[in-house]
C-alpha cells in the first residue's frame, strides 16, 4: 500500500539546521541524539569555493537492512513503507545502526534502546506534516508517495555524498546542485 | 546501597537534568508542580502526558535577531511538551507562513534550561560596598530570599547615591529606571551597535530615518529587480525566518544576485551569481573606485552610466554644478574622485589596492549596475560596523543615486536588515500601547558612549561632545537587561570596570556574561511566563502571544522586579509603575491594535471587541469593530495582511519625492538627498570624537586592513596582520541562545580562517587556535576553509566569554575579547575589522561547546 | 566508534574457544579411540568447562544489550536476522553441549550427539561470523571475517584441546597418542594461521579499494594501530610456532612434564588472537553519508 518517502531540494537549503531542531524538539531528544541531521560539506577553492547541505534522517528504505538485521523485529516496515520500530521489543543491540549507511537508527543512552525517524506518524494521522517538512524555512523538504514524488519532483535519487544507493535503496527524492 | 544509589541519581539531575537534560517529558524528569515546588515524573505520568493532547498556546519568540515568527507551544497539565510554527494559513511565495528558525525552534529549552536563574543569588563574598571584588566572575553563588535581594539592592543604591552620586549609577538597559528615577536618575548608555554608521546619520544626508526606515523597497517589488547587489548582508544566517525565502522568489523570478562579502556565505551559495570577496572595512574604496569607473566612462549620448538627471533634480554636491549654496564648489564629490584636487584619483586601481578586488572586477561591477536598468543596491550593516565608516552610507547612496538605483519599482539602495531584510516599507499591521503610565523624567543627564564608556569609567571621564570632556564616577551597574558586558567592544577593559565597581546587579535568564560577573543576579521570567504582548518583525504580520506556563521556581518579572526595589525604596507599587494590571495592560495592546485598511492610505482597528470580551477579561474598554475577533487571535497568534503584486500596500520608498521633489522634499537643509552634507559633517563633530568631510571620502578603518601592514605601500605586514570579522550565527541571536545545547550541537562555534592563512600558520582543520589581538586572546576549534578572503578570519558573534583568569584567555571565542573599544565618529561601536592574528595552540585542545557543563546555579 | 564493543570481543572469542576446543577434543576422543585408547578421563570435566565457557559468552554478549528486559524477543527474527541466528544458535549449541556433557556423565555414547553438536557449533561460528558480514561496515563485510573467525576457532580449539588435556588429564594417562594428536592439530592450526596470512593483504587491498569507511578503516589501522596489527601476528605466529616446536623439542618429555615454554605459546597465541578481535572491532567504522 505505498510507500513513503522525502523530498530534498539540496539546492535551496541552506543549511540553518531548522530540520534538525524541530526533529529533536518533536523527539524530545538529547545532545548527541539526532534522528534528523544537517551535513555541511564545502568544497572548491577560493575565490571559487562552494558549501553543500545535506539534511537526512531515516530514508525508509526499500530494502531496510536495519529491518532485515533487527534481531527482535522492533524494526520493521509498516504497509505505507515507513520503518518504524516498536519501543517495547527493542533489546539495544544496535545492530541496526551497523546495519544503515545513513545514521538513522540513533542510540537513546538513557533508555538503552535505539530509536529513530518514524515519519511523525502521529502528526500524519492527524494530517499534519512531519515536524521537519513544516519546520523548513526555505520549503526545502517535502513528503509523500515516493511514485508521487517522483512525479513532481523527478527521479533522481542519488546524493553527492551518499554510499551506494543498492545498499537499501532508499526512498528519497533529491535536487541537487549541478556542479 | 539502594539509598545510596538514590542520592547518586539525585544529586546527578540536580545537576543534569532539571526537567532532564533534554527538557524531555519522560520519567525522572523534573518539572515544576507549582511555584517553588518541583516534582518528579513517573513513568506512567511521563506516558500519560507523551500521549495526552495539549492545547497549543501561542508562545513569544522575542529575541534581538530582527525577524518574528510564529511558534506554538503545547502545553499538558502547565509543562510545553513541544513547540510547532505557523499552519494557520496556506504557504505561498505572496504570503508564506512566518516559520520560526532553528533558534526559536529550540526555546524549550531556552525556558527549561538546566541552568535557568532559579532563585535571586548573592555573590558570597559580597559585603556592603563590594567586598572582595576582585572574585566577582569566580566567586561561588548563594541563594537568598527575594526579600533580601531587594533589600540588598536598595540600600546600595542609597548608599551609593549619598557617598557619591545619581552620577554614580549606572543602567545600561530594563526597566529599573522607573524607580531609580524616582530617586533622582542615573547615568545611561548609548551607541550605534548593530546599526554601525547607518543608525543615526542617514537622516542627517537624505537617505530615511535609519531605525524604522531603510529606504528600501517591499518584498514584493523587490521581484522586479534584474540585478540585485547583495553587500556585506548574508540573510541566511543574520535574518533566518522569511526573509532569504523571500529573496529566493526574486531570484526565480528572474533577478542575478552579486555578492560583495569577505566570506562566501550561505546567501552566496543560494542567491549568488558572482562572489566578489573584499577585505573588510574597505568597501567605501571599493565603491569610490566603482564611482571613478562611472565617471571615467560615462558619456550621456554614446555610453550613458550615470543619471544625470536623477543627480540634478534630487542630489546636491555631485560636482561643482551642483553644490549647494554657500559651499566651496572645489569640495564637490566628483572632483574628490578623480582627485582633482588632492592629486589622487581614486580609480579601480586604487581601489584594487586597498579592497583586494581585482580593478577589472571593479570596472565590470560598476558597469554591471549602472548598465543595468533595474538594480536593488542592498547591504547590511555589517560594513558600517567598523570605526570611522561615518561616511559610508552616504557613500552608498551617492553611488545609488549615480546610477539611479532609487525610489522606483525594482530600483532601490539602502539598508536591507534586521526586520526591513528584503522588505522595506512601513508596518501593515501593529499592536497598540500597553497603558503604563511613562517613566518619571530622568534628572542625570549623563550617558556614556557604548565604545568609549569602560575607558570612560576607568579613568573617571567621558566625552558629552565636542571638546566637552566630563568628569564621571561610576560605582554600581544595573544590567537590567541586554548583554552589555558581552556585546560592548572592548570587554577586557569591560571586565575590568566590573571587578572595579562597588555594586553590580543582574536581571536574566542564566549566568550570561552580565550575571557572571554581578553580586547580585535576580531571575527573571520569560515571556513565556508572563502575561502576554506582540511581538513584530517584518511589516507584513503582527504576532500575538499569551502566557504559556507559570513563572517557573521564583522567577519574577522585570516590572515586578522594578517594582519591588521601587517599593524597598520608599515608593509605591503605582508611584513605580502605574496601576495598570498585566491583564488590562494586554487588553489596552489588543484594543490598540491597527491594520493597514484595505485602500493602504490609512489604519484602522484590528481587533473586534465585544462587552463580553470586556467582562470575560475583567478589564476596562470599549468595544469595537476590527478584522478578528480575541479568541481568533488567541487561538492563531498572528494576523497577516494578504498580499500580491500590484496590491495596495506595496512600497518604494521615496517615491513621491523622486517623482516631484520639489513638492516633496526631504528632510535635509537642502530638500535633497545631500552628496555634500554640512549636517552630517556637524553632526559627526558633534559627538566629539572624528571629524569627517561633508562628502563621502574615505577614511582607511582604525585596525582596517591597511593598518594590517607596518609600511602599506612597500607592502610589509605588521603584528596583526589579519582582519577578524564577526558573523551572526545561527546558534545565537547576539548572545542569546549561546547555552542552549540543541544549538551548541548545531552550531559548533568554530573560529573560520582561510585555508591559505591556516597553511602558512601550520593548522589543520579541527585543531585548537589561539586568536590574539592587542585587546585580547581568545581560543576557538579553527574551522579552515576556502570560504574567506585570505587575511580575514571569522569569529561569530556573541559567544559567552569564559575566561581563563591565570592565562588571561577566554576559551568561548568571545568576540569583543578581540575588539578594543575606540569612539569614532558618530560613537560607532566597531567590529568588522580588528586587527589580528592566529596560532596553533599548543596547550590542552578545547572541548566541543556542546560537552561544556551548563552554568547550572 | 565501536573500540568500547568488550562484551562482545568476549562473547566471540569465548564462543569460538568453547566451539573450537569442543571439535578439537572430539576428534582426539576419535583418534584415540582408533589407538585403543578408551579411558578419556578429561572428557567429561571437559565438557563441563565448556558449557560453563559457553555459558558465560552468552552472558557477556547480554552486556552489549543496552535493554535486556526483553532479551527473549531476540529471537523472533531469525527468519531474515544473522544476529537472532547466532543468538539462537549459541542457544542451540550450549543445549546440546549440555545434552553431550549428560549424556557423558551417564556413561552413554555420545557418537551421535557429539557430530550433532560439533555442527551445532561451527554453525553458530558462522553465524557469528555472518553478523558482521551483512552489516554496513566495509571492515567487516569481507569473507575476511569468516577466515578470521573460522581461524580463532581452529587455533583457539587446538590450544583449548591441549589445555584441557593438561588440566582435566592426569598425566600418566598421556601417552605418545597424544603428543602425535597435537602435533598434527598444531600444524592444522599454523594452516589457519597461514591462510588469514594470505588473505591478509587480499583484505587489506580491497579497503584501499573501497567506500570512504573501508579507507578510513584502513588508515586507522595503519595510522594509529600499526604496531598493534603487528604484535597480534607476532603473536599469534611466535606462539603457533613455539607450540609446534614444543612438541618436536620435548616430544619424549611431555608425557611426564609441562614445559614452561608450552604455557608461553598458549599465552602468547590467546593474546594474538585476542589482539586480533580487538583490532577487528576497532577498525569497524560504518558506510556514511560524506
Amino acid at each position: 500500500m505505498g510507500q513513503m518517502g522525502f523530498y530534498y531540494d539540496l539546492e535551496t537549503c541552506i543549511g540553518c539546521k531548522g530540520c534538525q531542531i524541530a526533529c529533536k524538539d518533536k523527539n524530545d531528544l538529547k545532545t548527541g541524539e539526532l534522528f534528523r541531521e544537517v551535513h555541511d560539506f564545502e568544497g572548491g577553492s577560493f575565490p571559487s569555493p562552494y558549501v553543500d547541505h545535506v539534511t537526512i534522517s531515516c530514508n525508509h528504505c526499500d530494502k531496510p537492512k536495519c529491518v532485515e538485521n533487527c534481531p527482535t523485529g522492533a524494526m520493521h516496515k509498516r504497509e505505507d513503507g515507513i520503518v518504524d520500530f516498536d519501543h517495547s521489543k527493542c533489546v539495544g543491540c544496535k545492530m541496526c545502526m551497523w546495519s544503515c549507511p545513513y545514521d538513522g537508527p540513533v542510540y537513546l543512552k538513557e533508555e538503552g534502546k535505539v530509536a529513530k525517524c518514524d515519519f511523525c506518524k502521529d502528526l500524519l494521522e492527524n494530517n499534519e506534516d512531519p515536524a521537519c517538512v513544516s519546520a523548513c524555512t526555505m520549503r526545502a523538504i517535502d513528503y509523500g508517495d515516493i511514485e508521487e514524488l517522483k512525479e513532481k519532483y523527478g527521479t533522481n535519487q542519488s546524493i553527492r555524498y551518499f554510499p551506494d544507493l543498492d545498499i537499501t535503496k532508499p526512498n528519497i527524492v533529491v535536487k541537487q546542485k549541478s556542479r | 546501597m539502594f539509598e545510596f544509589l538514590n542520592k547518586v541519581k539525585e544529586h546527578k539531575f540536580s545537576r543534569r537534568s532539571f526537567i532532564g537534560a533534554g527538557a524531555a517529558v519522560t520519567a525522572g524528569a523534573v518539572f515544576p508542580a507549582s511555584r517553588n515546588k518541583l516534582q518528579k515524573l513517573t513513568a506512567v505520568q511521563a506516558e500519560e502526558l507523551q500521549s495526552s493532547e495539549g492545547e497549543w498556546i501561542p508562545a513569544a519568540c522575542w529575541h534581538n535577531c530582527g525577524g518574528r515568527c510564529l511558534l506554538k507551544a503545547e502545553v499538558v497539565d502547565g509543562i510545553v511538551k513541544r513547540v510547532k510554527t505557523d499552519d494557520t494559513r496556506e504557504d505561498s511565495p505572496d504570503n508564506p507562513q512566518q516559520r520560526a528558525c532553528v533558534r526559536g525552534r529550540s526555546q524549550r529549552q531556552q525556558v527549561y534550561g538546566v541552568d535557568r536563574l532559579k532563585y535571586p543569588m548573592k555573590r558570597k563574598h559580597w559585603e556592603p560596598g563590594g567586598g572582595n571584588k576582585e572574585l566577582r566572575g569566580n566567586d561561588e553563588w548563594v541563594r537568598i530570599s527575594w526579600d533580601e535581594a531587594t533589600d540588598i539592592v536598595a540600600s546600595e543604591i542609597e548608599r551609593i547615591k549619598n557617598k557619591y552620586s545619581n552620577r554614580s549609577i549606572l543602567v545600561t538597559g530594563g526597566d529599573i529606571g522607573r524607580a531609580l528615577n524616582l530617586v533622582g536618575g542615573h547615568v545611561g548608555t548609548w551607541g550605534t551597535t548593530s546599526w554601525g554608521s547607518w543608525r543615526w546619520g542617514p537622516a542627517y544626508f537624505g537617505l530615511q530615518e535609519g531605525y524604522f526606515e531603510h529606504s528600501i523597497n517591499d518584498r514584493i517589488d523587490l521581484r522586479n529587480s534584474q540585478l540585485i547587489v547583495l553587500w556585506g548582508l548574508n540573510p541566511a544566517w543574520s535574518s533566518p525566518g522569511s526573509p532569504t525565502y523571500n529573496f529566493l522568489q526574486a531570484k526565480k523570478a528572474g533577478a542575478r544576485v552579486i555578492v560583495i562579502d569577505p566570506m562566501y556565505s550561505e546567501s552566496a551559495e543560494l542567491l549568488g551569481d558572482e562572489w566578489v570577496p573584499v577585505h573588510p572595512g574597505t568597501d567605501h574604496a571599493l565603491m569610490l573606485g566603482m564611482a571613478h569607473t562611472l565617471i571615467e566612462e560615462d558619456d550621456p549620448d554614446s555610453n550613458p552610466l550615470i543619471d544625470w538627471d536623477f543627480l540634478k533634480s534630487c542630489t546636491v554636491g555631485f560636482d561643482q554644478d551642483m553644490m549647494p549654496e554657500g559651499a566651496d564648489k572645489e569640495a564637490n564629490f566628483k572632483d574628490y574622485v578623480l582627485g582633482t584636487h588632492d592629486g589622487q584619483p581614486k580609480t579601480a586601481e586604487w581601489a584594487s589596492e586597498i579592497s583586494g578586488v581585482e580593478a577589472g572586477v571593479i570596472r565590470r561591477i560598476a558597469r554591471d549596475i549602472a548598465s543595468t536598468n533595474r538594480v536593488a543596491l542592498l547591504t547590511g550593516w555589517a560594513p558600517a560596523r567598523i570605526k570611522n565608516s561615518d561616511s559610508w552610507p552616504q557613500m552608498f547612496m551617492t553611488f545609488g543615486a549615480m546610477t539611479g538605483h532609487m525610489a522606483q519599482p525594482g530600483r532601490m539602495t539602502g539598508v536591507s536588515c534586521h526586520f526591513g531584510t528584503g522588505n522595506g516599507g512601513p508596518r501593515l499591521v501593529m499592536g497598540g500601547g500597553n497603558g503604563v503610565p511613562p517613566a518619571e523624567e530622568n534628572d542625570v543627564p549623563d550617558s556614556l558612549v557604548h565604545a568609549e564608556m569602560w575607558d570612560a569609567i576607568l579613568k573617571g571621564e567621558y566625552t558629552a561632545g565636542y571638546n566637552d570632556k566630563r568628569d564621571i564616577d561610576i560605582q554600581m551597574i544595573y544590567h537590567g537587561m541586554g548583554a552589555t558586558l558581552q556585546t560592548r567592544d572592548g570587554q577586557s577593559k569591560g571586565i575590568d570596570v566590573h571587578k572595579n565597581v562597588e555594586f553590580v546587579v543582574t536581571n536574566g535568564h542564566f549566568i550570561t556574561t552580565n550575571a557572571k560577573y554581578s553580586d547580585i543576579v535576580l531571575p527573571a521570567t520569560t515571556p513565556w511566563e508572563r502575561e502576554g504582548g506582540f511581538n513584530v518583525g517584518n511589516r507584513d504580520a503582527l504576532f500575538y502571544y499569551r502566557n504559556v506556563i507559570d513563572p517557573l521556581f521564583e522567577c519574577k518579572d522585570d516590572a515586578e522586579i522594578t517594582t519591588e526595589i521601587g517599593m524597598k525604596l520608599g515608593f509605591t507599587a503605582e508611584e513605580v509603575y502605574g496601576d495598570v494590571s498585566p491583564r488590562q495592560q494586554l487588553f489596552n495592546q489588543i484594543a490598540g491594535a491597527q491594520v493597514i485598511n484595505k485602500a493602504g492610505t490609512d489604519y484602522e482597528p484590528l481587533v473586534t471587541i465585544t462587552n463580553k470580551d470586556i467582562s470575560e477579561w475583567g478589564v476596562e474598554g470599549e468595544p469595537q469593530k476590527g478584522r478578528i475577533t480575541i479568541s481568533e487571535l488567541e487561538e492563531k497568534g498572528v494576523y497577516q495582511v494578504e498580499r500580491k503584486p500590484g496590491d495596495n500596500y506595496g512600497y518604494i520608498a521615496q517615491e513621491a519625492f523622486r517623482k516631484d521633489p520639489e513638492a516633496n522634499p526631504l528632510e535635509t537643509a537642502t530638500g535633497k538627498l545631500e552628496i555634500y552634507s554640512e549636517a552630517l559633517a556637524e553632526y559627526v563633530k558633534g559627538i566629539g570624537f572624528t571629524e569627517i568631510d561633508p562628502i563621502p571620502t574615505y577614511n582607511p578603518a582604525i585596525e582596517g586592513y591597511e593598518d594590517t601592514y607596518k609600511n602599506f605601500h612597500a607592502k610589509e605586514k605588521g603584528d596583526y596582520p589579519l582582519q577578524v570579522i564577526n558573523p551572526h550565527y545561527l546558534r545565537r541571536a547576539h548572545t542569546i541562545f549561546d547555552n542552549n545545547p540543541w544549538l551548541r550541537e548545531a552550531w559548533p562555534n568554530d573560529v573560520y580562517v582561510s585555508t591559505a592563512d591556516a597553511r602558512e600558520r601550520g593548522v589543520k582543520n579541527g585543531d585548537t587556535v589561539l586568536v590574539e589581538s592587542k585587546h585580547g586572546k581568545t581560543l576557538r576549534i579553527a574551522h579552515v576553509t576556502e570560504r574567506l578572503i585570505p587575511g580575514t578570519i571569522g569569529l561569530m558573534h556573541g559567544a559567552w566569554v569564559e575566561m581563563d583568569e591565570e592565562k588571561d584567555i577566554d576559551k568561548a571565542g568571545s568576540d569583543n575579547i578581540l575588539t578594543g573599544a575606540i569612539a569614532t565618529g558618530q560613537a560607532i561601536s566597531g567590529w568588522n575589522s580588528t586587527i589580528c592574528d592566529f596560532r596553533k595552540w599548543e596547550g590542552e585542545d578545547l572541548k566541543l561547546d556542546k560537552l561544556w557543563e551548563p552554568r547550572t546555579v | 566508534m565501536f573500540s568500547q564493543e568488550w562484551p562482545l570481543i568476549f562473547f566471540t572469542l569465548f564462543g569460538q574457544l568453547a566451539v573450537g576446543t569442543f571439535i578439537v577434543l572430539m576428534a582426539a576422543r576419535f583418534v584415540l579411540k582408533r589407538n585403543g585408547i578408551t579411558d578419556l578421563r578429561w572428557l567429561n570435566p571437559s565438557l563441563l568447562a565448556l558449557t560453563v565457557l559457553m555459558a558465560v559468552a552468552i552472558v557477556m554478549s547480554m552486556f552489549h544489550l543496552g535493554s535486556i528486559s526483553n532479551a527473549f524477543y531476540a529471537l523472533s527474527n531469525a527468519g531474515s536476522s544473522w544476529l537472532a541466528r547466532e543468538i539462537l544458535l549459541a542457544g542451540v549449541f550450549l543445549a546440546l553441549l549440555v545434552a553431550t556433557y549428560a549424556i557423558s556423565y551417564t556413561q552413554k555414547s555420545i557418537d551421535v550427539i557429539s557430530w550433532v553438536t560439533a555442527a551445532a557449533g561451527i554453525a553458530t561460528v558462522y553465524a557469528m561470523a555472518s553478523v558482521y558480514v551483512t552489516t554496513i561496515i566495509p571492515a567487516w563485510m569481507h569473507v575476511n571475517t569468516y577466515l578470521a573467525y573460522f581461524g580463532t576457532t581452529v587455533i583457539y580449539g587446538v590450544v583449548g584441546a591441549g589445555l584441557c588435556f593438561m588440566v582435566f588429564g592426569r598425566k600418566e594417562f598421556f601417552t605418545s597418542h597424544y603428543v602425535s594428536f597435537m602435533k598434527k592439530a598444531g600444524f592444522v592450526a599454523a594452516g589457519a594461521i597461514i591462510v588469514q596470512l594470505i588473505v591478509l593483504p587480499v583484505y587489506l587491498t580491497s579497503l584501499a579499494g573501497g567506500a570512504p569507511a573501508a579507507q578510513m578503516s584502513l588508515n586507522l589501522l595503519f595510522e594509529n594501530h600499526a604496531w598493534t596489527m603487528l604484535l597480534r601476528w607476532l603473536l599469534t605466529i611466535a606462539g603457533g610456532g613455539l607450540l609446534i616446536y614444543s612438541f618436536y623439542r620435548y616430544a619424549d618429555r611431555l608425557t611426564k612434564h609441562i614445559p614452561a615454554f608450552i604455557y608461553v605459546a598458549v599465552a602468547l597465541v590467546l593474546i594474538g588472537e585476542f589482539t586480533g578481535r580487538y583490532l577487528f572491532y576497532i577498525s569497524g567504522i560504518p558506510m556514511n553519508i560524506g
